[in-house]
């Protein structure tokens, strides 16, 4: 039995568990010093005053460690042609120094491709857990995935 | 709702005049109340808290503290505001001013009536710092002071009670335990689940519950010691 | 000068966010740390995959747009400021539509196209922007519905 996953083989439901990723203060700043210099991603003193109460990941930088995430897990085993989007997306919690992350990719959605009978859509619902078992991020990614050599 | 007070002008102890937002209380008078500023300065938000208690019959004073450093202080959540805030808190604004105004504002309400205090962050702390180096006052009480753990070896003149939130990123529940450790007679209040600036229903950590509470357990101190 | 509230939005206004060149060094850079598929991180590989050579990571495109739109918002200084509380609940319909490669400048802005009501938070709104980069012939490469919260103001 192949070891890699075509098309074919995301059936809906289908979940992946990837992770962990721990997050460090000094990546937090060092992201957000390059992406999104906003001072609650920067300063512990300026974020306490502001929405986030506290220090937080760039919400950029949290989908960022999710594709890592992700990429780690479904690389080795997905032939994958990349993704070509992320549909709604929800930051739904801050991300802190010290959390540690995981996300359960799940296929909520297969579309074999009309116009290229080799390839399909297959839309993955990532879901970001911290170590408390809490939602941080959730988005829907699609990623075009080869059909298998029938 | 549209507030009831209105901005004064007060000459502090070095000469200066600062805005001090001024609410007369509603039906019987039981006190003065000295109300200080977040880092935001005297916003929409803290003149609502003025007038809520000059509802419960307090007098208050709600001194603008950064009116030498900049007129009329009062900025958004924006990053770029909370930045200016804790510029002029850090940097330009001596604490011992606020000290020295808080104490202006408590002899204006003294001779009616009790006096009392209550402060909110940057507020926590001076009313905190009040409480053991002011004169008058009759009871204080301090919300999420951020340098209160910082003050530890300040003993209290008057009954003092704190509240802190219990997940606030700025100060550790070990600084919270630091606190009452040293002062047995200090109620300090930790509000389950709550965040830093809970009591202020601008923040995105404003809690209901907590903010009921507070008042409450604020209001209760007062009525106990002459308010 | 007066800061501008939620109220004070217009629905069309636009930034005009200003270009960016990705270089082949900082594809790879980003790709390793955030998005290690071949094609964003080794050249050779890349050569061989569907694009034909090394692309960015859509991710990276996304966070050079935020990148800049920061910028943007620091050098206004004399334009009435908008209050973002500079934290956003999400996004909607990110589409990376062509490759980015090596060499590529595009051009990127943002369009206020619309705002929300919270019900649940009186003191804050959302604004809904229209942001997109745009290659150097002006075709679309990359846009998403971007969503952040903005004060509101202060009831008198």
């Amino acid at each position: 039995m192949s070891s890699i996953l075509y098309f074919e083989d995301f059936h809906l439901g289908r979940t992946f568990e990837c992770g962990p990723y721990a997050v460090t203060k000094e990546e937090i700043v060092e992201f957000a010093s390059e992406f999104d210099p906003q001072p609650h991603h920067l300063d512990e003193e300026a974020a306490k005053h502001s929405m986030l109460g506290g220090l937080a990941a760039s919400g950029w930088h949290v989908c960022a460690m999710t594709m890592r995430m992700f990429a780690d897990r479904m690389i080795p085993v997905m032939a994958a042609r990349g993704g070509s989007g992320s549909r709604e997306a929800r930051w739904v919690k801050p991300v802190r120094p010290g959390d540690v992350l995981r996300v359960e990719a799940t296929v909520v959605d297969t579309k074999q491709s009309r116009g290229r009978p080799d390839i399909g859509h297959v839309v993955f619902e990532c879901r970001v857990y911290n170590q408390k078992e809490l939602v941080a991020l959730v988005f829907m990614t699609p990623v075009i995935a080869t059909r298998s050599a029938a | 709702m549209a507030l009831r007070g209105k901005m004064i002008k007060m000459k502090m102890s070095d000469g200066a005049e600062i805005g001090v937002y001024q609410v007369e209380p509603k039906g019987a008078r039981r006190g003065g109340l000295v109300l200080i500023q977040e880092i935001f300065g005297v916003t929409e938000h803290i003149k609502e808290t003025c007038d809520k208690f000059a509802d419960e019959g307090y007098e208050v004073l709600g001194p603008s503290l950064y009116d030498r450093e900049a007129p009329g202080f009062s900025v958004s959540y924006s990053p770029e505001d909370i930045q200016k805030a804790i510029k002029i808190a850090r940097t330009e604004h001596p604490f011992d001013l606020s000290i020295k105004d808080t104490q202006t504002c408590i002899d204006a309400l003294k001779g009616k009536g009790a006096v009392f205090i209550t402060g909110f962050c940057y507020g926590g702390t001076v009313t905190w710092a009040a409480a053991g180096r002011c004169e008058g006052l009759a009871a204080a009480s301090g919300y999420y002071g951020g340098q209160i753990a910082q003050m530890n070896d300040l003993q209290p003149k008057c009954p003092t009670i704190l509240h802190f939130g219990e997940t606030d990123h700025g100060i550790p529940l070990s600084d919270v335990e630091k606190i009452r450790a040293a002062h047995p007679d200090v109620k300090v209040y930790v509000y389950e689940g709550c965040g830093h600036g809970f009591n202020s229903d601008r923040r995105t950590d404003y809690n209901e519950e907590a903010h009921k509470l507070g008042m409450k357990r604020t209001l209760e101190l007062f009525r106990a010691n002459g308010g | 000068m007066s800061p501008q509230y939620w109220e004070d939005l217009q629905i069309g206004a636009r930034r005009d966010l200003g270009h960016y060149t990705f270089t082949e060094d900082e594809i790879i850079r980003f790709g390793r740390k955030y998005d290690p598929q071949p094609f964003h991180v080794d050249p050779e590989a890349a050569k061989n995959s569907i694009f034909g050579g090394l692309i960015a990571s859509g991710w990276h495109t996304a966070a050079i747009w935020m990148k800049l739109a920061i910028a943007e918002r620091a050098n206004s200084k004399g334009k009435s400021p908008l209050l973002r509380a500079g934290v956003s609940p999400g996004y909607e319909d990110m589409r990376w539509l062509k490759p980015v490669r090596p060499g590529m400048t595009l051009k990127f802005s943002s369009e206020i196209c619309g705002k929300v009501e919270l019900r649940s938070r009186p003191e804050m709104g959302i604004v809904l922007s229209r942001n997109e980069a745009r290659d150097e012939k002006g075709a679309l490469v990359f846009h998403f519905t971007g969503k952040g919260f903005v004060q509101r103001r202060p009831k008198a």
